[in-house]
């Protein structure tokens, strides 16, 4: 009786089976990623949010630990058995995506493993670095934070040359303004009126002027035809201070308006001229904007928004921000003097970064380290400094991403040679969606 | 048997009559919306017809505008008939909605006219797996106000705080926002073993009674002093050792209320220490060093600005006519938010006499990015205490902390909008000291 209903049980069970996979055409590793999602999203793992402070004091106890990592564990193993030999480009990349992320969220296990189970201290509010696992999970944020396999001594020593470069460029246009070494007389020309639009309307109508210009130049670098473009919208940011960033980009599925809006600071009723180039670049087209348009007219896979690909979404910002003279932008000094201002400040927060949550700089070493490379912005350097310590790694998104982008493509410039095509790199950049640089 | 009855019937009613007071007092609704105003570039980039309704840019999970459908980008235009046109119109009609009750409201979608009828849900409320937090009244008078009782999982008659808010007309039941600092505050210190306790002031959050804006300063000083007679005499409260924790305005409140109900210890946090137009001048100062003006401008905005609201404070001169016989006031006087009868009560206090005659323990902290409070006052608080009662008055002055309790490098940059969340050192400092003085 008993084995005659256990065979009935198999058989019922069977057929089960075979019905499920008649109707469905899922392979299996679509199945294996719609699992992962799943039981991933069961699993509520909160996001390196601000403040790493608040992070460490929510880290669960290892019992909890121990449940996600037996998860991860799982999947690694499931992911590895996988017959990879059939599988089609797409979902080769979100298989490759799925095992990137299993490997970043078992190094996360374990560091929050060595933490709990360390002794109990009170969290210091300098940075990372005093921390008796201080340094390990200063890397782990920086690979979370770029998607990128970079050494902290890396990152410090291409800050440091950055700053250098970007300081060269800018002494270059001081030297072409005649103002090469009159550093006060510098000073008060930047904050020349002229400099500074102060109606909101003009400032709408050069950023129109700005898209047209870009759109009509697109096709330099893009496959894509301008007219395919969602439009964006010109407003100022409500309720913005001397501290809101100078622009923000907001998506039609992520605002109230029902339009892509591009909102720019207009604090004291002004907006500086010098920052609208490189501006409309980074949040607007070919940046945020043109890359959520791209990446919306790919087919999403199960991972899609789980998680935030930080160094791909700003480094693909960030680097298009060099190609404004092919945008038909950039005419003058003054456009590129906006663009290297910016950029010594990210490349300056690259140092500081590492200065704080590796080397256990203090704030004053910081603040010294500051007003050594960038003069006339004391104002913002609290701010700067409190960012860098408070969110570790978080502003390496943009330096790292876009430096990695150029890696990718010297490297694709390498291996197809006179077949290099940089419309079609961008492409396939653009449509590989929000995952992490390092499996790109 | 009879006993057993008269136990039984004592539970009963003791199941039954605290339940029965929360439910005196119905929740206010839950409406939940974020709301934007609408500007004439919303206007252009939406095109709408007019500039008219106020923008909901999302609906809270759970909430009653989820649940009848409302979306975000709506235009929400009225609410039974008032009309709504900013964030702070819209704020207003829903305040003194309760649960239960249905509100008809009218709107834009997609640029097509929509009306429809709303059930109010209540607000949630909020519990904790390691304490709990029981939501009961406050009986001031005639009027019942919302109370929210922190209780550590512990047995025995245990220390306690009563927490006294600021001036602003703000609750300090915000389920949905566990960011709030008198939340976080009082959260960490019942993790660290004390009941706590906080009363909204009349016509906020579920409370009764006037608007707060119409709130004297007095009859906002009664409500807290029953609901310090009430966490005096809980029966897992030890009476000998319950504290005040006064917020700004609220450590003004607190030496009166220890004069009528005596308390062991009073924490002062960004308050006055000196007659209120002293401090008034005095904190002019903070707030122009935090915006950094200049010290000839600092000087002239401090004289101008008492200049100008002396005749307010002192005699209720509506700020309408000060501005008419002096218009160089035009630029400098400004609704206070609070009744004139508020502010010439306060007016009117000795605060340095009420330190001075306070004989319990005193800290007087003060944040080094407060920009609005004043740093010497606190220092002599704790000196008039010590002057009385040697010993009993401490001077505290804690970094990176503003006005609000808010994590902050400087008073410049929290004054400007560049401070963070609640900061923890507040709540360990304050517990330090406590538990030193229980």
């Amino acid at each position: 009786m008993f084995p005659k209903t256990r065979l009935a049980l198999g058989i019922f069970l069977l057929a089960l089976a075979q019905q499920g996979s008649c109707q469905s055409t899922r392979t299996p590793v679509q199945q294996l990623l719609r699992d992962f999602a799943r039981e991933y999203r069961a699993l509520d793992i909160p996001q390196l949010e601000y403040d790493y402070r608040d992070y460490l004091r929510a880290i669960p106890p290892l019992a909890v630990l121990d449940q996600r990592e037996a998860f991860f564990r799982k999947y690694a193993q499931q992911t590895a058995a996988l017959d990879t030999s059939q599988l089609t480009e797409a979902e080769r990349s979100s298989w490759k995506h799925l095992r990137y992320q299993i490997d970043l969220h078992l190094e996360r296990c374990a560091l929050e493993k060595q933490i709990q189970s360390g002794s109990t201290m009170a969290v210091p509010a300098e940075g990372l670095y005093r921390l008796p696992h201080g340094k390990a999970l200063y890397r782990f944020y920086i690979r979370y934070s770029t998607g990128v396999h970079i050494s902290p001594d890396e990152v410090y020593q291409y800050g440091l040359s950055e700053v250098a470069k970007i300081q060269a460029e800018i002494q270059a246009i001081r030297e072409r303004a005649g103002l090469g070494r009159d550093s006060a007389a510098w000073l008060q020309h930047l904050n020349a009126p002229a400099f500074f639009l102060t109606e909101r309307d003009s400032v709408v109508a050069g950023y129109e002027r700005i898209k047209t210009q870009v759109l009509a130049h697109l096709n330099t670098l893009f496959e894509q035809a301008p007219d395919a473009v969602p439009d964006i919208e010109f407003m100022t940011w409500p309720n913005a201070g001397p501290y809101t960033p100078p622009g923000m980009y907001s998506s039609a599925d992520n605002n109230a308006y029902g339009t892509a809006v591009f909102q720019f600071n207009f604090y004291g009723s002004r907006h500086n001229r010098r920052a609208m180039d490189w501006l409309f670049l980074h949040e607007a087209i070919p940046g945020h904007h043109f890359h959520r348009f791209t990446r919306k007219n790919t087919a999403a896979d199960h991972l899609e928004g789980l998680w935030f690909a930080g160094g791909t979404i700003e480094g693909w910002a960030t680097y298009v921000e060099y190609f404004g003279e092919e945008m038909g932008l950039y005419r003058d000094d003054w456009a590129w003097l906006g663009k290297w201002e910016w950029d010594l400040v990210r490349s300056v927060r690259l140092v500081l970064s590492v200065g704080i949550h590796d080397r256990g700089w203090t704030k004053d070493q910081a603040l010294a380290f500051w007003k050594a490379n960038i003069p006339n912005q004391d104002d913002i350097a609290e701010r700067e400094i409190t960012r860098c310590t408070n969110w570790p790694a978080q502003v390496l998104s943009y330096k790292i991403g876009a430096k990695k982008i150029f890696e990718l493509r010297a490297a694709a410039q390498q291996r197809e040679g006179a077949h290099f095509d940089l419309k079609r790199f961008h492409t396939r950049f653009l449509t590989a969606g929000n995952v992490p640089l390092e499996i790109m | 048997m009879r006993a057993l009855k008269t136990i039984l019937f004592s539970l009963i009613l003791a199941g039954t009559t605290l339940p029965l007071a929360a439910q005196t007092l119905a929740r206010r609704a839950f409406f939940g919306v974020r709301m934007e105003n609408i500007s004439d570039e919303t206007a252009r980039i939406m095109q709408l017809p007019a500039l008219k309704g106020v923008l909901i840019t999302s609906t809270l999970p759970g909430s009653s505008a989820e649940a009848a459908g409302l979306q975000r980008g709506d235009v929400w235009l009225s609410l039974d008939g008032r009309e709504i046109n900013s964030a702070d119109e819209g704020v207003a009609a829903l305040r003194s909605l309760r649960e239960g009750r249905t509100v008809h409201i009218r709107g834009l979608r997609q640029g097509k006219a929509f009306e429809q009828d709303v059930v109010l849900k209540p607000i949630p409320t909020t519990a904790y797996a390691d304490f709990d937090l029981e939501y009961g009244v406050v009986q001031s008078g005639d009027v019942t106000l919302r109370s929210l009782i922190s209780r550590p999982k512990k047995a025995g008659r245990l220390p306690a705080v009563l927490f006294v808010q600021g001036v602003g007309c703000y609750s300090i039941d915000t389920p949905l926002d566990t960011n709030a600092i008198e939340t976080q505050l009082l959260n960490r210190l019942t993790r660290q073993g004390f009941v706590t306790m906080r009363v909204d002031k009349q016509g906020m959050g579920d409370s009764q009674g006037l608007p707060c804006t119409e709130l004297d300063f007095d009859t906002e000083g009664q409500g807290y002093r029953q609901a310090l007679a009430q966490l005096r005499s809980l029966d897992y409260v030890d009476p000998a050792r319950v504290f005040i924790i006064g917020h700004s305005m609220g450590g003004v409140f607190a030496p009166r209320l220890a004069r009528e109900l005596p308390v062991r210890g009073i924490v002062a946090y960004g308050t006055i220490g000196e007659k209120f137009m002293d401090y008034f001048a005095n904190s002019r100062r903070t707030i122009g060093e935090a915006w950094s003006m200049a010290p000839a401008e600092i000087d002239t905005y401090v004289k101008q600005t008492c200049d100008c609201f002396q005749p307010y404070f002192e005699h209720g001169t509506p700020l309408g006519d000060i501005v008419e016989i002096r218009p160089q006031c035009r630029e400098l006087v400004s609704d206070m938010g609070r009744t004139t009868a508020f502010w010439q009560q306060l007016y009117r206090l000795d605060i340095p006499a009420q330190w001075s005659a306070y004989t319990g323990r005193v800290l007087a902290v003060w944040g080094k990015a407060d920009y609005i409070s004043v740093r010497a006052e606190h220092q002599h608080i704790a000196d008039l205490v010590n002057w009385a009662q040697p010993g009993r008055g401490t001077f505290l002055e804690l970094e990176g902390c503003d006005h609000g309790m808010h994590q902050a490098a400087t008073a410049r940059l929290a004054a400007q909008g560049g401070a963070g969340d609640f900061n923890p050192a507040v709540s360990e400092a304050i517990g330090q000291w406590l538990k030193a003085n229980i």
